[in-house]
């Protein structure tokens, strides 16, 4: 048998889906089909790991990305995940592969969910590739999506004429099922979806973990965070050290580093404190 | 000989259809009793059944024994080849002619073999010589990248030659060697030695054939090759793991993608000295015991989420990626008592992170399979110019 390849797709897609086609027989592979026409057997994630709760029997966790969340569960038949997922540290970066699973309390209600195979922890650069590479494959799926308007709903004949397009195997032959078998695929919300998932990448730069680990780059992260949020409000035309912290720790800094951070920027004369709780550049 | 003439033959179908006899039957019945002369380039696989008459040139007749019940039964096969194209044949009846002759072939079997057209010459089948000379082939032969070489069949390619090495074997002599163009790899060989050399940009036509589950070109005395001034820079052929998937593989392709799995039967392994199979406790199936010899491999499963391949990375390669020697593993493994820590140290090392890996790749049930050639942590890409691009596309 055929290995399934894992799906790139943001967390947006997958949990749109509501349609599961489950594999009649023995060894016969099930899919969660997404409304772009991704057949989920296997799923490949990169995203911050948010929240570790135990259960009775395994663990549940929450692996964001910016459009939403994944739903982990790993049971007693991942043992290795179980206990790399115990002790893992949140936030983190982690990327994971593993079997996508759904809950159908009821017709036409599915919950989707990852039951990971594998798990490790990354770096931002890859979750951040991993973002891209997601937004890619989307927009291939919703150009393909978007060539199906207006034919009529049959599957075998949607997706010949996807071939003849020119379209891979992988991405015709989801689109067509996906097309025929949703009522409605609002298309504009993938694609906003897309954007803000690429927009946020150029967010301001944050203050990362490897920038940190670098000798004096710590004071300097933190000036440049004080001049950013400078002449906010009243505040003496400063920066409120709440402000400071805020930012800071969304950067991945800890709390002690960044009071250490302005305490020596203080001593060398390039901050000072206008007032209670309030910093300025000099 | 007769032109097709499609009135004639549509009454004769009707005939045959009012006498209640099936239409493929019906087909097959009228096909062998024309005359008309079939060109090779009109027969493909949906047409396995049909009976064809065919005036063309035997270009290459090799044979084989075939067990086939009790006494063994000669074959032969090879190419024909006419001025549209060319097909494979087998014939299980003695070919009274030499290669390079023509002949007319009457009532020639189509069969599909492996999706593809093949002509079987068997009891019913007339063999006539022909004057006919089919000396244009040359130029009919069509040119094509080594990238779009997809298929068996004549083919011209222009590129580097890579590798040359010269070999013999049971007295023949041939040059087993790779060429290269800018969209890709393959391997040749060649049986005539036209005195080129590595490093050379040559024009060489020849008969591409499946080898080893891979696509090579054979180069023989129906060949050309002859300098070219052509820059040609070759290159690998490099696309994405769903492509390599529906081209059902290639010679030295790269591709890119996560190592996802590691799996059973990698690490720290013990092989049959004469056989190389992974053995246990050493006990070789097939030799016996055996005084096993230490080795390393990686059975791991790259995916791009266009597609996924099963490969095989030796080790020297694992060596490498591990930056440890098998005899560093070997004492690790003694020192814990457990020769599993080894491709624990592979997964805790190397799972879940991108590779960009070369290697020669195969296709069977299963899907593809890769022999690695040359495996690296893939290039760091900036995933903002990636996605600043996807925005523009968007907006």
């Amino acid at each position: 048998m055929k290995r399934e390849t894992s799906r790139r797709l943001l967390s947006m897609e997958f949990n749109s889906s509501s349609i599961y086609i489950k594999g009649e027989g023995e060894r016969v592979p099930s899919y969660l089909l997404t409304p772009l026409g991704s057949l989920v057997n296997r799923v490949y994630v990169c995203g911050v790991l948010t929240e570790v709760e135990e259960l009775e029997n395994g663990y549940r966790a929450r692996v964001s990305d910016p459009t939403g969340i994944f739903s982990i569960y790993s049971g007693q038949f991942q043992p290795e995940v179980s206990q790399s997922l115990s002790s893992a540290p949140t936030p983190s970066y982690v990327a994971l592969v593993g079997k996508g699973r759904v809950y159908e309390p009821e017709e036409g209600v599915v919950y989707a969910s990852i039951r990971p195979e594998r798990i490790t922890f990354t770096q931002k650069r890859e979750r951040d590739l991993w973002i891209v590479k997601c937004c890619e494959l989307m927009i291939e799926r919703i150009d393909a999506i978007k060539s199906c308007l207006g034919m009529e709903k049959d599957e075998n004949e949607v997706r010949s004429k996807l071939l003849a397009m020119r379209y891979p195997k992988h991405i015709a032959e989801g689109a067509a099922m996906a097309y025929c078998r949703y009522d409605e695929i609002d298309l504009d919300r993938f694609t906003g979806g897309i954007k803000d998932a690429l927009e946020y990448l150029f967010e301001e730069e944050e203050v990362t973990m490897e920038s940190i680990s670098k000798e004096g780059v710590l004071d300097e992260e933190v000036l440049k965070i004080v001049g950013a949020l400078e002449g906010r409000g009243e505040m003496e035309g400063g920066a409120l050290w709440e402000d400071i912290l805020e930012k800071a720790l969304k950067g991945g800094m800890g709390e002690d580093m960044v009071e250490k951070a302005i305490d020596q920027l203080m001593e060398s004369g390039r901050v000072y404190e206008p007032a209670l709780g309030v910093f300025k550049r000099s | 000989m007769k032109e097709a003439d499609d009135s004639s033959d549509s009454n004769e179908l009707e005939k045959y259809l009012s006498m209640g006899i099936p239409l493929e039957e019906a087909k097959r019945a009228i096909s062998s009793k024309s005359e008309e002369m079939t060109r090779l380039s009109n027969i493909g696989p949906e047409r396995a059944g049909e009976v064809v008459n065919l005036e063309c040139k035997i270009l290459t007749i090799n044979e084989r024994e075939v067990n086939l019940g009790d006494e063994p039964k000669k074959a032969y096969y090879g190419f024909l080849v006419d001025d549209t194209g060319s097909l494979p044949y087998t014939s299980w009846r003695d070919i009274p002619y030499e290669k390079g002759n023509s002949v007319v072939i009457k009532k020639g079997l189509v069969r599909e073999w492996k999706g593809k057209a093949e002509i079987v010459i068997n009891r019913q089948s007339v063999l006539l010589k022909s004057d006919r000379e089919f000396g244009s082939l040359q130029k009919k032969k069509e040119r094509k990248k080594i990238a779009d070489v997809r298929d068996i069949g004549w083919v011209t390619v222009t590129g580097k030659i890579l590798s040359a090495e010269r070999r013999e074997k049971n007295d023949k002599k041939f040059i087993r060697g790779v060429i290269g163009d800018e969209t890709g790899r393959m391997p040749f060989t060649s049986w005539v030695d036209f005195g080129f050399k590595e490093g050379d940009t040559v024009e060489m036509s020849g008969m591409v054939r499946s080898w080893l589950g891979l696509l090579s070109l054979s180069i023989g005395e129906e060949s050309e090759v002859k300098e070219s001034q052509e820059g040609v820079e070759a290159k690998r052929l490099k696309l994405s793991i769903g492509e390599l998937e529906d081209r059902g593989g290639g010679f030295e392709v790269e591709v890119n993608g996560e190592l996802l799995e590691i799996q059973k039967g990698s690490g720290l392994i013990v092989r049959c000295p004469i056989c190389r199979r992974a053995v246990k406790g050493n006990n070789c199936t097939i030799h016996g015991e055996v005084d096993g010899v230490w080795d390393l491999r990686i059975k791991g499963v790259l995916d791009d989420g266009t597609g996924n391949l099963s490969m095989i990375i030796g080790r020297g390669l694992c060596e490498e990626l591990l930056g440890k020697t098998l005899e560093e593993f070997k004492d690790d493994a003694k020192n814990a008592m457990d020769p599993a820590i080894v491709s624990r140290e592979m997964e805790e090392k190397l799972l879940l992170r991108r590779y960009e890996v070369i290697g020669d790749t195969r296709s069977d049930e299963f899907g593809l399979r890769m022999m690695v050639k040359i495996i690296k942590p893939a290039e760091d890409k900036d995933p903002k110019k990636i996605a600043g691009g996807l925005l523009e596309g968007i907006r």
